[in-house]
């Protein structure tokens, strides 16, 4: 058991450390996403200020701002993983070895996750310095409860995703390219989630970034107050999702893995 | 136990979606000791890859049974992972912004190993490789090459007890497939629990390496046996080629007629000096002498003689009916 354990946490680093430090080498890549963010950041920013709306929207576009990439990163950098490491021929070294598969995606996850972070904070970063948006920091450490509790359900989902992605290969990748902007839109990243109206929220709110952003907006934007729900409400629902998502994502790595190999889909490339 | 690999009646149908189902394997049966080097040969779609991926867990057969180091590979595959490796000619595994020792410590770390072990038996390796000094580099900057000996490395550092070569030289030039053999053979001998599975379609590469080959074409083991046995059980004539400063057609007719039935003599010309050469097919290694005393009876002189052993590429040929580079892939896992 110990050992398994052990073996589960060297994969996790092993599969984070690529992610951390070996996307760092990829500087031009790094620059180009923070300026992109900040970009679109600042689209919205002015957008709101031509409108002449509150500063707070300001505050809100400046938290999507900051929760984009790492939505960005669960569709692109977890959910489609799997299926690129087949691509590359590293799924089947990945599969003879004894680690777990949740193991390689707990660490691309944690990985990414940190990767981002330090993108999201520059962003973060530049809006708060450019715009001059205020947030209150009163309920910092409940704020980063939230944020993590967001990132597990966000992470958990993209890691269910990356079986699906697996076993239907390019007909999955086609499938993010198509719903990244409607679930870019659904999520509120630049407006109030509440907006949507009830039937969208409905479907809004299994995508945690929704949840999490507007539960974030209320212990960090002072004056907002279009939210959907009370932040612990919110929590809780993300907490909810975060649980089932890691039973599906076990129970479908699982799965993925046993109907791979009756159907020699791991051995194929460009399936 | 001695075993390293039990194939017991192995077969693999892959359904196709609109075609008929392909049997890639149609009871395959072999077993493979420990300290051997055992190589499957066979053309593509012959059924060799799609062996090898059951056998390395990969794949689940239709029917039949693997057993790994006594361990079955469908019921048992999490403990058979801990005990193999895989590498496969071509392969660009691993991530190009990683540098080498990077690389090598990241795919030690999926087997568990300490960080401090793997590191010294990574320095190990590369040394014996001869790229210790490229340990810094980024995989996406070495020639296929170097690649290749950095995936040995990467299967050899957590000292499986088996290790499966898929065509392990493809691609790769003269100088780095010899040290891969080389590596390869001294690695088998280094344990006596170790055991390695070679695909290849170097014919030279198996006979110098493999203890035994098994021959597969349609999924069928055609032979299994030492090449050296193969070749024997190929043709139990001698063979020689002789070059004579001159011989005519009447001559030849005169010592056909000397050296008996069973002895065939064929009259040509040598392509650098244009002298007649006799490719001679004999009875028995002894007749050699009886020919050339014959020849000397005719007043040839012998200019350069040279006895021919059959390859394990006649053999192959005699048995699958094709050279491999004859062959056009079929199997949807060659």
């Amino acid at each position: 058991m110990k050992k398994q354990f052990l073996l589960f946490l060297r994969t996790l680093n092993a599969r984070a450390y690529v992610r951390i430090f070996g996307q760092m080498r990829e500087a031009t890549w790094v620059v180009a996403s923070v300026l992109g963010g900040f970009f679109t950041m600042a689209t919205y920013i002015y957008l709101y200020r031509t409108l002449g709306t509150g500063s707070e929207f300001s505050g809100l576009v400046v938290l999507g701002g900051f929760m984009t990439p790492f939505f960005l990163n669960v569709l692109w950098g977890v959910a489609t993983q799997l299926y690129w490491e087949k691509e590359m021929g590293n799924l089947e070294l990945m599969l003879v070895s004894p680690a777990p598969l949740s193991a390689f995606l707990v660490g691309l996850s944690v990985g990414g996750a940190m990767h981002t972070m330090l993108r999201s904070l520059a962003v973060l970063f530049f809006g708060i310095a450019v715009f001059k948006v205020e947030f209150t920091v009163l309920h910092l450490p409940l704020a980063l409860l939230v944020f993590l509790v967001t990132l597990f359900s966000m992470y958990g989902l993209g890691i269910v995703f990356s079986s699906l992605f697996l076993y239907h290969g390019r007909d999955a990748w086609r499938t993010a390219d198509l719903v990244m902007e409607p679930t870019n839109v659904l999520s509120g990243s630049y407006f109030p989630a509440r907006f949507l109206g009830v039937g969208l929220l409905g479907i809004a709110a299994l995508i945690p970034t929704t949840l999490g952003l507007d539960a974030l907006r209320q212990l960090l934007v002072p004056s907002f107050t279009a939210k959907v729900l009370d932040w612990r409400w919110e929590s809780l629902i993300l907490i909810g999702l975060g649980l089932v998502f890691a039973f599906i994502a076990s129970w479908a790595l699982r799965s993925v893995e046993y109907k791979a190999r009756r159907d020699a889909r791991l051995t194929l490339r460009w399936q | 136990m001695h075993t390293a690999i039990q194939v017991e009646n192995l077969t693999r149908v892959f359904n196709q979606r609109g075609k008929a189902p392909f049997h890639a394997l149609r009871g395959v049966s072999f077993d493979v000791s420990y300290g051997e080097i055992f190589g499957l040969l066979g053309p593509n779609g012959a059924g060799k890859t799609t062996t090898i991926k059951i056998m390395s867990t990969l794949l689940l057969p239709t029917s039949g049974s693997v057993a790994v180091a006594g361990f079955d590979v469908e019921k048992d595959y999490a403990r058979v992972r801990p005990l193999i490796s895989l590498i496969s000619g071509g392969e660009t595994s691993g991530y190009g912004i990683l540098t080498v020792e990077e690389q090598l410590w990241m795919f030690s770390q999926f087997y568990g190993m300490e960080t401090p072990v793997a590191r010294s038996r990574i320095e190990e390796y590369l040394k014996v490789v001869g790229m210790w000094d490229s340990r810094r580099q980024q995989m996406n900057r070495l020639s296929t090459g170097m690649r290749q000996k950095v995936n040995l490395v990467r299967g050899l550092v957590t000292d499986p007890k088996v290790l499966f070569l898929d065509e392990p030289t493809l691609g790769v030039d003269v100088e780095a497939s010899v040290i891969i053999r080389s590596i390869v053979r001294d690695w088998v001998q280094g344990k006596p629990e170790r055991s390695v599975i070679l695909t290849t379609h170097y014919m030279a590469e198996a006979d110098e390496l493999c203890s035994r080959v098994a021959i597969i074409n349609h999924g069928l083991i055609l032979a299994n046996a030492a090449p050296s046995q193969l070749k024997q059980d190929l043709d139990s004539r001698a063979h020689y080629e002789i070059t004579v400063d001159r011989l005519d057609g009447e001559q030849l007719g005169l010592i056909t007629a000397f050296m008996g039935e069973g002895n065939d003599l064929v009259l040509g010309a040598d392509k650098v000096t244009n002298s007649p050469m006799l490719v001679a097919h004999l009875m028995h290694e002894s007749d050699i002498a009886r020919l050339i005393a014959a020849l000397a009876g005719q007043g040839a002189t012998l200019e350069y003689m040279r006895k021919l052993e059959p390859t394990l590429e006649d053999a192959f040929l005699k048995m699958v009916g094709r050279r491999f580079e004859d062959e056009e892939a079929v199997s949807p896992v060659s």
